[in-house]
């Protein structure tokens, strides 16, 4: 799909997100707890966190689907906050797609033109086109239930960028997929922020799904952002423990009475030592390495070449070693 | 074991359908082939005439455009179900609606739809004939409108009219439309609301672009008990109607009286035809299966 829509929506440089101290509450929880983010536009951006930790209601209040508490969303030079979901220039793909299932592939994409009272002959031609840049036009007349996931995944997307938002929002939109079509379906979704050049906003709970992605990379914890920055800097430096432990292949350990990452890759296993090897995993290009070292558990990964030139077993005992350079001071 | 197990479904069906058969379709058909014998004043013999049906339309078509007490009937009948159907429609679909989309916890529609039940736990009648001191020539209403002066003599149609019966069809089942119109509520997906509305809907053209539609199967389902029991309903009219207001429900039953049973049941044939017909030219609108 993703090369022929050049042709037909006209790029432009995506307009900037801007949240400022944006809170949500609910009664006495805060959900959302004062955030601030600037996201600048055609940037593909990542929300990425745990469940509960506050990215979902930060996507709907920007989508305008949520009331919110305290702050000010503002996109391109205005502020959103109490516009409904049509007017901020913003579009959003749901979590199921919530397509209507009442409605044939065609309608559900010409239904926001619908709403804005265009005559059906050219709502439908907008549609038509659409459905066939997604490589759907054979679909249109169907309804919703007799298409595949990844076909009702297209239609929604569709649906959200007829009305050429600035924004696109997404809820979790590959988690409905099976593995094979999740990895395919997210090249298209980065080809396509690519050639529109909007900003696409992609909650997650996947941090390969981030790293794979993300031009920003934003993770939350309990209703705050605990760092922003691209998946280089995240991967090369995590600034908590929180951050560290989630994006994954690090390891904490306290020196000193003070935390610090390290990377997991980063660490030299040689033979005999005071650590024991407890789990072996091979993970085809890699092998991770569980440990008991006299720093707690580690977990270590080798190229497999490199792992098989001297494999270890659980029990054997080791050494683990790492430069100090690899060490990064946690928060 | 296997070739039990292969009838075993059929085994599972067998209770209820003997009990559809013994109950349902013996008498069903009794009806239709009692309603093609003979009858005198005191006897009915077994024949096969056309009579009972002729009878029942004699000179209908002849004195056309006047209406013969048959069609004037059936034609006073379908204006109740039409006014019933309506405001039950309106009424059913509102509180439905309320039930489903205004009241946000789970806990307080169980309790909401357990309210609107409860007038269910007195009879048909008693309910009926609670309205008549409200509607009454010296009833509550008319008490009330000459006190505030606003009228100098009691309302003679609040009572005994078509108007007190179908208040009364109203209020007796308006719940038959509440009930499958808030199951087909709940289903629908919030998230579709939600899509709408990030899509430029404002509330109007959710409710007829997403919900109506989407309720549809409620609508009918509702539609169906609502027309079908009002269609046969001799009590109501009887009651609210002061025994002056004619249905085909009271024909019948006037008829079994004086023990004319071919007549009651051509006319009970004529009637469950003419429902019928109405049944499936909705369910051509609407599939209801989906729903069941």
């Amino acid at each position: 799909m993703g090369n022929r829509v050049i042709a037909n929506l006209t790029t432009k440089p995506g307009e900037k997100l801007e949240l400022v101290r944006v809170t949500k509450r609910y009664g006495s929880i805060v959900a959302v707890d004062g955030i601030d983010l600037t996201v600048p536009g055609g940037t593909y951006c990542c929300i990425l966190g745990p469940s509960g930790c506050g990215k979902t209601s930060t996507l709907r209040m920007i989508a305008g689907h949520e009331a919110i508490s305290d702050g000010e969303i503002v996109v391109g030079a205005s502020v959103v906050n109490g516009l409904p979901p049509a007017r901020r220039g913003t579009a959003m793909m749901f979590q199921n797609y919530a397509l209507f299932p009442h409605m044939s592939c065609l309608d559900n994409v010409a239904f926001a033109l619908k709403m804005r009272g265009i005559a059906k002959d050219a709502r439908h031609e907008a549609a038509g086109q659409m459905l066939g840049m997604m490589e759907l036009a054979d679909y249109a007349e169907r309804l919703p239930a007799h298409l595949s996931g990844g076909q009702q995944q297209r239609v929604a997307l569709a649906r959200a960028l007829i009305t050429e938002p600035q924004l696109l929002l997404l809820d979790e939109p590959l988690s409905a997929l099976d593995p094979f079509l999740r990895i395919g379906m997210r090249a298209e979704l980065k080809r396509l922020q690519r050639t529109l050049g909007i900003s696409f906003l992609h909650v997650t709970h996947s941090q390969e799904e981030a790293m794979a992605l993300a031009d920003l990379v934003v993770v939350m914890n309990e209703g705050r952002i605990a760092q922003a920055g691209s998946p280089r800097e995240l991967y090369n430096a995590p600034t908590s423990e929180f951050v560290a432990r989630f994006i994954g292949g690090h390891n904490v350990i306290r020196l000193h009475d003070k935390p610090y990452a390290l990377r997991s890759d980063r660490i030299t296993v040689t033979p005999q030592g005071e650590s024991e090897v407890r789990s072996v995993e091979f993970l085809g290009n890699s092998v991770k390495i569980g440990l008991v070292s006299p720093h707690g558990a580690l977990t270590a990964t080798q190229s497999d070449s490199a792992f098989f030139s001297a494999p270890l077993n659980p029990g054997d005992a080791v050494g683990v070693s790492w430069r100090q350079d690899d060490l990064h001071p946690l928060a | 074991m296997t070739r039990l197990a292969r009838y075993s479904p059929y085994f599972l069906a067998l209770p209820f359908a003997l009990v559809f058969l013994a109950f349902f379709v013996v008498p069903l058909v009794l009806v239709v082939v009692v309603s093609f014998w003979d009858y005198t004043e005191y006897s009915i013999i077994p024949d096969f005439i056309l009579t009972n049906y002729a009878e029942m339309f004699e000179g209908c078509l002849a004195r056309l455009p006047d209406l013969c007490t048959t069609f004037a009937t059936y034609l006073s009948t379908l204006k109740f179900v039409v006014l019933t159907w309506f405001f039950c429609l309106i009424i059913g679909f509102a509180v439905a609606y309320y039930l489903a989309f205004c009241v946000s916890s789970l806990h307080m529609q169980i309790v909401l739809f357990l309210i609107c039940t409860i007038p269910f736990w007195t009879s048909n009648v008693i309910r009926m004939i609670s309205w008549i001191p409200l509607l009454g020539r010296n009833g509550l209403v008319n008490e009330g409108l000459i006190s505030a002066g606003l009228i100098e003599e009691p309302i003679e149609w609040l009572l005994y009219s078509s108007f007190s019966v179908t208040i009364a069809f109203v209020h007796l089942y308006a719940l038959f439309m509440v009930v499958p119109i808030f199951n087909s509520m709940m289903r629908i997906d919030r998230s579709l609301i939600e899509a709408a509305y990030d899509g430029g809907a404002n509330g109007w053209k959710t409710l007829t672009n997403v919900i109506i539609p989407l309720s549809k199967p409620g609508i009918v389902i509702g539609s169906i008990f609502v027309i079908t029991i009002v269609m046969g309903d001799f009590l109501t009219v009887g009651v609210m109607g002061g025994q002056q207001i004619a249905s085909v429900g009271k024909i019948i039953q006037v008829e079994m009286s004086y023990l004319q049973f071919p007549a009651a049941a051509a006319n009970a044939v004529v009637l469950l035809m003419l429902t019928l017909l109405i049944i499936v030219a909705m369910t051509r609108i609407v599939d209801i299966r989906k729903e069941l």
